[in-house]
Order: structure tokens, then sequence, then C-alpha cells
């Protein structure tokens, strides 16, 4: 079966400087990647080669058996192909509530006409959303937080905002950058299990980018390692732990 | 007590009118974060469209220029073709101009703002130029003066309720929010699957449509439409009314005009113009608007009104 | 004949050019250190001009000394400007660039009513002894037009050197490249961003009476002179000060050939237009770093 996300010899050149290098991944449905690596190694960069947000300078990546490097980032998006951000972009002035509500999908609310008009359709899709988004912010642990502004929440509560609001654009599979930091060592015990939950109930793949070895080492299937762009090593958690190369590339970068 | 109650009246109906102005940029700005400079080119777009249409025809030679233009159509028809128009122009100048980010936008939508004062004072076969075009019907206007002035003081503040319930609607419902998220972090609505370029389009473009109506309501209120008027001053007006009132929301948009125009602009207007010294109230005024503006900005950028977030309806 | 209008179009376009650059480099050199758009330097443009006239004509000083308290003038008011307006709104309510160009709006707009209440709407000259036009090169000039270009080309070179070569240029431009950097390294860049301001806005002045003297004073020059710098400094590539001299001459030029040809009261819409077109393009202008 071919992999659900796959990336061939994708390159990426800011100047004169080469921030990808000639990567292929691929990532099998279902499973749970990390992506690790040092600072500076163009895991951020990869992600935005993924939604769309930067166009590769060669080589292609392919979703679902389609080639998306051409598509915008919302495009990406609308296909099942969903990231979270580095550093947590919360819509600050917005309700967490809010922020979970917009990434619903083919909200019908969003077209002038039904906004104004405000047909029993557009309501009774509204309650469907807002359920779902009360859902999830149960498990993730802040739904007491939803009628909150955004930007009165802990670090913590806001990456788990990241991956709620995420959850709830139906992505078929997740771009997680760094979800656990700034989370507790409960918040990440819960996204952990969540993570699991999900890929067994709802069978999403997950690329994951984290620093915390714990974490990737317990949850991941595979592990990608970038250094400088390329495509360092692959493997089990295991293999990849005893991998030299690897090992070097890490020196003095551990936790 | 009949000319306290037509003054009343007039007030009320310009800042009404303002208003709907008012609620135009709050969609463009408040709502979406456009940084618009430009919201009296529409106005002009949406007066023109109305005095054209509307103008009696006639044949007169002026300076040298036949102005044949004047359909004669009536009040109505001025009114919805102001608003087509100005949501026609909002497409055209949008499509170019919103590709532009923040500050960008700010400069090209004054140019433009100019760019179209400069077309009706030149393009005076269009337009008659700086003379102008008058006579100006209204709905009533064959009727006894009493009746037509009552009668479009109440059209201006049904259409002026009807817009803000439209705004309302807008600002409450799903487009609402991805408007909202634009305003914030365009970034990450987009990764969230909205197509920011459309969303920026339709808050332009309903901006335009709003500014249009305006435009019309304002020529039929005053009866005459001459290029001068249609000048930066008045965008600036209503982004003090704005910052008065409380960016973002529509009630404060409205409470911002009425403080701004209602009061403090048209408030003054019949203080005595000082002889030799024609410019020094007028000047004066757009002084203390412009200390108003900044005093505003600094002690309470909230406005009188701050945005208070949507609290999502009835749930457990 | 074609040819004659053709020169002379070229030449006044060259002559507003200069002196289209000598203000575009004062509000690209703001910008690039304080990164945003001071939106009353045009109206402190104005203002430079009608503080000339007020030294010239009214208090009958000559022309030089009129200029040289005008800079000073002019320059005070920047400083105020950022004392009274620019810091207070970014130390007290942390003001990001947009709020900053919305309050300098209202900057804009008290400067040019202040000069309306003072000087009236109509149009000023000033008084100099004007002398007919003579042969230069392919191109005809008279001795004021002559004496602009030479003052604002000047100025301009001198500046160059004071961002080249002196001490505050030097902080000037690390400043502007990166403030955290530049603080660490001792910079007191509160101090640079002051003389910014002092040196931006006495440019604005002298641009002033420079276009007053290549044309007219008028309480719309202003807005007018705005539009046309920004379409130079976007022209040129926003953050390039030298880029804008460059974008200022073109539009310049083109501004007066369009005249010559076409809709000579759409001077400042073409210029417009070409900003509009550039932006669209290449959003970072021709020059941008």
């Amino acid at each position: 079966m071919s992999p659900l996300l796959e990336t061939k010899e994708v390159t990426k050149d800011f100047g004169g400087l080469r921030a990808v290098n000639h990567c292929s991944i691929a990532v099998e449905k279902g499973s749970i990647c990390g992506l690790i690596g040092p600072n500076g190694a163009g895991k951020t960069t990869l992600f935005n080669l993924l939604t769309g947000t930067y166009k590769p300078t060669s080589g292609s990546v392919y979703f679902k058996n389609e080639r998306i490097d051409g598509l915008e980032p919302h495009e990406t998006c609308l296909r099942g192909l969903v990231r979270t951000f580095q550093i947590a972009r919360e819509l600050k002035n917005m309700t967490v509530l809010e922020n979970m509500l917009l990434a619903s999908k083919d909200q019908l609310g969003e077209h002038l006409i039904y906004a104004v008009i405000k047909p029993k359709k557009m309501v009774a899709q509204e309650k469907t959303n807002l359920e779902k988004a009360l859902q999830i912010l149960e498990i993730v642990g802040i739904k007491h937080l939803r009628q909150e502004l955004a930007t009165n929440l802990s670090g913590g509560q806001r990456k788990m905002l990241e991956v709620a609001r995420a959850l709830m654009a139906d992505p078929e599979m997740l771009l997680l950058d760094e979800p656990t930091s700034g989370a507790n060592l409960d918040e990440t015990k819960n996204l952990m299990k969540y993570i699991e939950t999900l890929r067994k109930e709802q069978e999403l793949t997950f690329l994951i980018v984290e620093h915390k070895m714990e974490v990737i080492m317990n949850l991941c299937d595979k592990i990608f390692v970038m250094n400088s762009g390329e495509n360092l090593a692959e493997g089990t958690p295991h293999e990849v732990q005893q991998n030299p190369q690897v090992i070097e590339a890490y020196l003095g970068k551990e936790k | 007590m009949e000319g306290i109650i037509t003054f009343v009246m007039s007030i009320v109906t310009i800042v009404a009118i303002y208003s709907i102005l008012s609620l135009a940029l709050n969609i463009r700005w408040g709502f979406t974060g456009l940084l618009d400079f430009g919201i009296v080119g529409f106005f002009a777009i949406g007066a023109y469209t109305s005095a054209i249409l509307t103008s009696p025809a006639s044949e007169e030679i002026v300076f040298g220029f036949k102005h044949s233009l004047g359909y004669g159509f009536p009040f109505i028809v001025g009114f919805f073709a102001a608003a087509l128009a100005g949501a026609l122009a909002g497409y055209l100048i949008g499509t170019p101009a919103l590709r532009l980010r923040g500050d960008y936008l700010a400069i090209m939508t004054i140019g433009l703002s100019e760019v179209i004062r400069y077309l009706a004072l030149n393009e005076k076969w269009l337009t008659r130029g700086a003379q102008g075009i008058r006579n100006l019907p209204r709905p009533l206007s064959g009727y006894s003066v009493i009746l037509d002035t009552l009668f479009y003081f109440i059209l201006v503040c049904i259409i002026l309720l009807i817009l803000y319930f439209i705004s309302q609607r807008i600002y409450n419902s799903p487009l609402g929010r991805v408007l909202k998220g634009i305003r914030e972090d365009e970034i990450v609505t987009e990764a969230l699957g909205k197509k920011i370029v459309g969303f920026r389009m339709l808050s332009f473009v309903t901006g335009a449509a709003y500014a249009g109506m305006a435009g019309s309501l304002w020529v039929h209120y005053s009866g005459a439409i001459q290029p001068h008027e249609f000048v930066p001053d008045i965008t600036f007006l209503i982004w003090v009314s704005l910052v008065i009132g409380g960016i973002g929301n529509n009630k404060g948009a409205i409470l911002g005009t009425l403080v701004l125009i209602g009061i403090i602009h048209q408030g003054t207007r019949f203080l005595p113009t000082i002889p030799g010294y024609t410019y020094l109230i007028p000047g004066l005024r757009v002084i203390f608007i412009g200390v108003i503006l900044i005093i505003c900005l600094r002690f309470r950028p909230q406005g009188l009104i701050p945005e208070k977030a949507v609290k999502m309806g009835k749930e457990k | 004949m074609r040819k004659a209008m053709l020169l002379l179009s070229i030449g006044f376009g060259i002559i507003f050019g200069g002196v289209l650059a000598l203000a575009a480099l004062g509000l690209s050199l703001l910008f690039r250190t304080v990164k945003f758009i001071n939106f009353s330097y045009g109206d402190t443009l104005a203002l430079g001009a009608f503080l000339a006239f007020l030294f010239n004509v009214t208090l009958g000083f000559p022309m030089f000394l009129s200029i040289l308290i005008t800079i000073i003038l002019t320059a005070i008011v920047g400083f105020l400007i950022n004392k009274i307006v620019v810091k207070p709104l970014k130390e007290n309510v942390k003001a990001g660039p947009l709020t900053l160009l919305i309050a300098t709006m209202g900057v804009a707009f008290i400067i040019r009513n202040t000069i309306l209440i003072i000087w009236g709407p109509d149009p000023k000259m000033y008084k100099v002894l004007s002398g007919a036009a003579m042969k230069l090169g392919p191109f005809m000039v008279t001795p004021i037009q002559l004496t602009a270009i030479i003052i604002s080309v000047s100025i301009m070179i001198l500046i160059y050197l004071l961002l080249q070569y002196t001490k505050m240029g030097k902080m000037i431009r690390a400043t502007s490249d990166n403030i955290e950097l530049a603080r660490i390294r001792g910079i007191r860049t509160e101090n640079v961003v002051t003389w910014t301001w002092l040196i931006s806005s006495g440019l604005a002045g002298l641009a002033g009476v420079m276009v007053g003297l290549i044309g007219s004073v008028d309480v719309n020059m202003g807005i007018e002179m705005l539009l046309v710098i920004f379409a130079s400094v976007i022209m040129g590539g926003i953050g390039n000060p030298y880029g804008a001299v460059a974008g200022a001459m073109i539009i310049g030029i083109a501004m007066e050939l369009s005249s010559a040809f076409a809709w000579a009261e759409y001077k400042v819409a073409f210029a417009y237009l070409l900003m509009g077109l550039i932006l669209l393009f290449r959003p970072r202008g021709l020059f941008a770093r």
C-alpha cells in the first residue's frame, strides 16, 4: 500500500542557503512518526513545504497519491493534511471556543447569505460543531477555559488548543510541531494518550516534531532524523537510538 | 418649534449617514483588519452613481461642455445602483489592491480615493466637474417640505438599522469568525483551510456597497453633489469615529459617529464665523478632532465600547 | 515642436524628481529606523514651505536665512511629534505600526489645519529674484530651478556622507538594521531615533521650500506630495533610501511626461497608477534590499 504522505527528493533554497536538501520520507497511513533533529535542521521548513506555505525548489510532495506541492496552505488543509505551529499561534482576541469553531470545515455560515439569513440548516451545523468542539476540549483538558480569551491561556494550554483546533478541521493526517513544548508532565502524558487513541479509533496519521526524547521514543512507530536539511537516518526508535551518525549529530543535545 | 425639529432631524440624518460609513469601515478594519484609508472613494462612487442616474436630463452647456447626462430615474433606482456600483468598484479595486499588506494597502487606498476625486473633478462630461450636479430628488420631493424631510429622515434611519442588523449578523456568524481570524492571524486562518483572498475581498466589497449606499443617501439629503466634498478629511472623520467608539464592534461604530459627527462636528456648525478669520473655526474643529484621536489612542484605545468576545450560546 | 515639449518635460521632470528625491530620502530614512510610516511627513513638508514663506515674504528675510530657520523649525516639529505622540503611544499602549500610522494621520490633519488657519487656502509665492531660463545642455532651466536642484542634490550627498562616514551615521544604520543588536552593542537607540526624526523632518522642511520654489505653496501640497513620495519610496523599494531617490527621479520624469502628452490634470493620478502597477508585480519595489 502506498504511503499516505510522501516526499520525493524535496529541496528548498532561500537565496544561497539550502534549508532542505533532497529529503525523501514516507509516512504510512495510521502510523505515528517522529521527526527529530538539532535546531536548524530544517524540520519546520519541511513542514512548511508539506503544507504549501513554501513551494519546493525541486522535488515533490504527495498526499493520498495526489501531488500537493503546488497547492496553497488552505488547500492542503482541506485535503486532510493539517498542521500546528511551533510557537502556538492562538487567535488572541478570540475565545478558545471561537478558535475551535473557526477550524471546522464546510461551514455554511461562512457564506454571506447564510450568515445574514441564518437558516435552520446553519444553526444546526453550528450546534454540531459546538458539540464536537466541547468534546475535544474536554479530552485535552481545557474545556473549563472555553469562554476565555485565548491570550489568557498558559503556554501549555495554548499548545493544547493548537492540537485541539487542528482536530476540528477533520484531518486525516496531523503535522504537529512540538506539541508538548511548554506542557507539564500531566499534560504531556495526556496528549500522548490522546494521540494513541486517535490513531486507534480514527486511524489518524501523525508526523510529530519533538525534542522530548521520552515522547518520541514511547509514542512513535518510526522516526526520521534530520540534520542540516538532510534526511540523516530513519527507522524504529530502537534502531535510531543505536545509529552512530544520529548519536554524533545529537552529541550534547539530549532530553 | 418646527425649526428645532427640522434641525434635530437634519443632524440625526447626517449622523445616520455617516454611521453607515462607519459600519462600512468597521467591516473592513474592525472585522477583517484591512487598513483602509480610502473609504471616501467608495462614498463618492455611490454618490455620483446615484446623482447621475437621478438628476433630470439636461442639455445645458456648462463651461463649454455639453452635459447631457441625467436619466431622471427615481431615488430608489439611484440608491440600489449606488450599492451595486460601490460593490463593483470594490471588486475591481480590490483585486489588485488587496494583494498588499497592512500599510501598503493604506497608501494605495488613500491614493485611489484621491484618483477618484480627480476623476470626478476632471471628467466633466460625466460629473460636470467642479460645478457639480444639482436638483437631486428625494422620494417625496414634490410634497411639503416637512413631509419630505420627515420621510427621508425615517428612510435613512430604517436603512441604517437594516445595515446595522446585517453587520451584526455577519459579526456573530461563522463568516465573522473567519474575518476576525484573518484580522488576528492570517497565517493560522489560512492553515485552517480558509481561502484568505476570497474573504478579504468579501469584506472589502461589502464595505464598498455600504459606502456606496451612504453616498447615495448623502447626495439626496443635500440635493447636490460636488467633487470637493469627497476629500480624505471624511475618511479621517470616520476613522476617528471608529477609534472613539471602539474598533471591531458595530454599536461602538455608531456611538462613536454620534459623538464625533453629532456632537463635535455638527454641534459646532452654528458657531459664528469670525470675520477675517473664516478658517479659524473649521480649522480648529479638525485640529480638535485630531487631538481627540491621539488622546483616545493613548488613553482608551479600546474605545467607548470595547469589543466583547463572542460568547457562544447556551451549552452546559 | 514635439521634441521641444519632450525636452521641457524631461527637464522639469528631472528638477522635480530631484526635489522629490530629497523628500523621499527623508521619509525612507525615518521608516527604516522606526519601522512605521509617518503619515504626517507630507504636511511637515508643507509646513516647511509655509514657514519659509513667513520668513521670506512676511518678515522679509533673505531666502537663504529663511531656509535655514525653516529647517531648524521643522526638525523641532519632528522632534515634538516623536516626543508627544509616538513615544507615549509606543511606551504606554505598545502601539504597533498600524496604530502609529493612524495616529500620525491625526497629526497630519492637525498640521494641515494649522496651516489653513494661519495662512488660508490661497497659494503663495516666495519673494525671490526670478531669472530668465538659460540653456543647460539640451534643457532650459531658470536659475531658481537650478538652485533648487543643486541644493537638493548637495544635501542628498551630505546625507549619504553622514550615513557612511560619521559616527552618528553608523549608529543610525546599525539601529535601522537591527535595533536589538544595536542596543546590545551599547548604542543609545533612543537618541538615534530622536536624531533620525530631527534629520527626517528637517529634510521634509527643506524639500517643502524647494517645492515652493519650483512650484507654489498651498495648503494641499502636503497630501499631494505625500502621495507622490509614497509612490517613489515604494517604487524604489521600501526601506531602501537610495532606491527611493531613484524611484523619485523615475516618478518625477514620468509625471511630467504624462502631463505633456496627455492628461495634465492627472499627473498625480498617473504617479499613483505607476505605483499601483509596481506594487502588483514587484511589491518589494524595483531596488529592494
